[in-house]
């Protein structure tokens, strides 16, 4: 089911699965929060985001 | 199976939906309260006053029996057990609220332990949890309940991500504000929401408006409280007006080298 995390800096990351929605989220991550790059568990990133459109 | 009740509430096993409540509210607001108490038995009265707070259907049995057995045929055999003590038998499914509960704790131990990037991601979950709301649009006493108690971890979670925040400096410092600042619009007459605020300006380098933080909490607790700031925030405050070097330490962009919770 689609999922969407909004990341406190503004940005949406949303994907149709669970996997799009984590790989959204890992770059951004990546890109926009370096210092905690490796930190934050795939579990976490999930747990984070929203089902929506159900 | 996943299970969302903060905000819209969602069911879903192996990545599919799983309709609740497809024709209205009740449906929802009776598996969420056996979401959320899914470790103990509840009676069939119980759940009457949780759907009908206010005013029962004319036959309140039956009608409980209707939204029952619509849940029953949607959550499949075995999930909802029992007839006069009913509970959902949910196994190892993961809850957004329980999650929230667990995140929350785990944020705080990493925050008390300085671990600054091992608390970002729990105190995001809690946060995201606590923020959906629970059952919005839905009025009943244990919902008011739940909600309250949600904001509480919204507001653990607020000072977990600034003191992380503040912990690991540079991007994240504007985050750790963005938190600060959210803290002290929930919690007005809150003394650490404004002494958060007040570090992690501090360590933006604005210690002007740290000032003018510190003031507005000052007049606040003397017009509706008729008291002064704590010593440790006026101490604080005090060491700013000094110019002392190891209250500023974080300077301009830097590192804070120490970060209180």
């Amino acid at each position: 089911m689609a999922k969407v995390i909004n990341c406190e800096c503004g940005v949406v990351c949303e994907g149709a699965t669970d996997e799009e929605v984590l790989d959204v989220a890992e770059r951004h991550v990546q890109e926009h929060h370096p210092d905690l790059v490796g930190r934050i568990t795939r579990d976490d990133l999930l747990a984070m985001a929203e089902t929506v459109g159900a | 199976m996943r299970i969302q009740i903060c905000g819209s509430v969602v069911v879903e096993a192996d990545g599919v939906g799983i309709p609740i409540a497809p024709r209205g509210p009740q449906g929802t607001r009776l598996f969420a309260y056996l979401v959320a108490r899914r470790r103990r038995p509840v009676s069939r009265d119980e759940l009457i006053e949780a759907l009908w707070p206010d005013s029962r259907p004319v036959d309140p049995e039956a009608a409980l029996t209707v939204v029952l057995s619509k849940m029953r045929a949607a959550l499949g055999g075995g999930v909802v057990e029992g007839r006069s003590q009913l509970r959902l038998s949910l196994g190892d499914a993961w809850i957004d609220l329980e999650a929230a509960e667990e995140a929350i704790h785990r944020a705080e131990a990493a925050v008390a332990q300085k671990r600054w990037a091992d608390a970002w991601g729990p105190a995001r979950v809690a946060l995201h949890v606590a923020e959906r709301g629970f059952l919005p649009g839905q009025d009943a006493p244990w919902i008011t309940e739940r909600r309250r108690s949600l904001e509480e971890v919204r507001a653990r979670a607020l000072r977990c991500i600034g003191a992380a925040g503040l912990g690991l400096g540079g991007v994240e410092l504007t985050a750790a504000e963005r938190a600060a600042r959210d803290l002290v619009r929930l919690l007005p007459l809150g003394e650490s929401g404004h002494l958060l605020l007040m570090r992690v300006l501090v360590a933006r380098g604005d210690v002007s408006e740290a000032l003018v933080v510190f003031d507005a909490l000052r007049r606040t607790l003397r017009d509706e409280l008729g008291v002064a700031p704590s010593a440790e925030i006026r101490a604080y405050h005090a060491a700013l007006l000094r110019e002392d070097p190891a209250t500023r330490r974080a300077g301009a962009g830097g590192r804070v080298v120490e970060a209180s919770p």
